[in-house]
């Protein structure tokens, strides 16, 4: 703030409340002068029909009062920073009360935290007072997606089985949470045309072990599968947990809820909009959001949950 | 006792009045426009949006989110637990109208950005109670299906242009380039995909909503 407007703001806030005080304390004493000349009666009153009023001096309540609030205010502007850039005696400063304030929380909370420091994952897992904070974390940050208690719904996947995308050790784990995780499977629509997408549709339906498939579609889709799947997805579909590569042979499927699939129509549209269209697969970083040690209570929350 | 009637003073009453209130904003509103206008590079954060964020921007004014969530961080440890850093003059830059909101039956929003997927914007959207139980927020389906022109796409970076000159002299403006380029940018895609962009606020593209520690993007 400039010297022109720190001046312009002392100037106006004060001479606005020094005017009304004024003026109030005036209209009142002028008031009370009538009066005693007889040039005025305290009976006097409004009268718009409906609504009457008597034209007296407010009550010495309400004066005294409005007076109370004017020094005040007078109080607030020499111990606050309420007159342009004048820091007010306390120096008090917003930026100021929320380091503090944070200062405060982080020695509360580093005690009980650093507690933690030097446990590993699988430590956490079996420490209740650990766990339970993990769980506080989790609440706060990955409940909207992988749900309470970590089942996980469509798309998101479920923490608590023993089927892990990108590998279920602790230090897999923390990684995740901190680092994120993307996964990227491209769209094959191009290079496989209409045709192969179809095939290789069927081949996929076949791994799923759920709809019975035409053993001659899913040979040429076992072929192109093993030519341009396989690279991610392994020569036999079991994934790459390296990659984050799903395993399309057994029943846990992130993008198509097989448990509803009522035809095996239904389950060919999804696969093949997966295949020609690709889809990605993100899991956001958090380092940025829970510092390192309540990473760690996390993933110690998380690796419980599978056991 | 005889009925008077409020006859004397009464321009100086309005006059009074008038000046009281205005003084008010003199003090409270002048000094913040000067500080916006003296805001230094260094305290600048962020780009302006590009064009699909801008669009986005757009739809979040027209469907009303400000209404339920706010985009202001106050300092309070309890609130930058939650959302991030507190907000800071230098975000709100590049925001013409600040979205700053006053009512959080959401949460604040102001560094969602990263937070959550693209994906889960697109379900949390449509359903928002497929990913989020128990929450009490509209659902936003016809978003997909209203595919934009981006016939004002360009006029609309053209006054956002107008709107830093005079707000922000040292804010960044639109390159006659990128108001050429914006419309081949908005064409076809939907006004979900714009409001997600902006909601999701991508590393790689400026604006959108910040990121939680770092600053806006």
């Amino acid at each position: 703030m400039t010297e022109f407007w720190s001046v312009w703001i002392i100037v106006l806030t004060l001479g606005t409340l020094l005017i009304c005080a004024a003026l109030i304390g005036w209209d009142v004493k002028q008031m009370e002068e009538e009066i005693a000349n007889g040039q005025r009666s305290p009976d006097d009153f409004y009268d718009w029909g409906e609504v009457t009023a008597y034209d007296r001096p407010i009550p010495y309540g309400w004066l005294y009062s409005f007076y109370l609030c004017v020094f005040f205010a007078l109080g607030y502007f020499f111990f606050y920073p309420a007159l342009g850039r004048l820091p007010g005696v306390l120096h008090w400063t917003s930026e100021g009360q929320y380091a503090q304030e944070s200062t405060k929380h982080q020695a509360q909370y580093a005690e009980s935290l650093n507690r933690y420091a030097q446990m590993s994952v699988p430590e956490i897992a079996l420490n209740p007072e650990a766990r339970h904070i993990g769980h506080q974390v989790f609440l706060l940050y990955c409940q909207n997606c992988h749900q309470a208690g970590g089942l996980g719904t469509l798309h998101y996947p479920n923490l608590t089985d023993q089927d892990w995308l990108w590998g279920g050790s602790p230090e897999k784990i923390e990684e995740t949470i901190s680092q994120g995780r993307t996964g990227v499977m491209p769209a094959w629509g191009a290079l496989l045309g209409d045709r192969g997408v179809e095939e290789v549709t069927e081949y996929v339906v076949a791994l799923s072990g759920r709809f019975p498939t035409d053993p001659k579609k899913v040979g040429a889709g076992r072929a192109k599968f093993e030519e341009y799947c396989s690279f991610c997805h392994a020569m036999n579909g079991a994934g790459d947990t390296m990659l984050g590569v799903p395993n399309l042979t057994d029943d846990i499927w992130l993008h198509i809820d097989l448990e509803t699939i009522a035809n095996v129509s239904l389950l060919e549209t999804h696969l093949k909009r997966i295949i020609s269209k690709g889809l990605n697969n993100l899991m956001p970083a958090h380092w940025e959001m829970v510092d390192g040690v309540k990473i760690r209570l996390l993933a110690g929350y998380v690796y419980s949950l599978s056991d | 006792m005889q009925p008077t009637f409020p006859k004397k003073k009464i321009g100086w009453l309005i006059v009074s009045v008038l000046s009281v209130i205005n003084i008010g904003g003199l003090v409270e509103i002048t000094p913040f426009a000067a500080s916006f206008l003296g805001m230094t590079e260094a305290q600048i954060q962020g780009l302006p949006a590009d064009a699909l964020r801008i669009e986005g921007r757009d739809v979040y004014l027209r469907e009303g989110c400000g209404t339920c969530h706010t985009q202001m961080i106050r300092p309070f440890v309890a609130e930058t637990e939650r959302y991030g850093s507190p907000s800071v003059l230098g975000d709100s830059a590049y925001d013409h109208p600040a979205l700053f909101g006053s009512k959080r039956t959401g949460p604040d929003l102001a560094r969602i950005g990263g937070r959550y997927s693209e994906y889960w914007h697109q379900q949390h959207l449509r359903d928002p109670r497929s990913v989020s139980l128990g929450s009490v927020m509209p659902a936003y389906p016809w978003l997909q299906n209203t595919i934009m022109d981006g016939m004002q796409i360009a006029s609309k970076m053209r006054a956002m242009n107008t709107l830093f000159s005079y707000t922000c002299p040292k804010c960044k403006t639109y390159s006659e380039k990128e108001i050429q380029e914006s419309q081949g940018k908005v064409r076809g895609k939907t006004e979900e995909d714009a409001l997600i962009a902006y909601l999701y606020g991508d590393v790689d593209q400026p604006g959108g909503l910040g990121h939680r520690f770092s600053q806006k993007r």
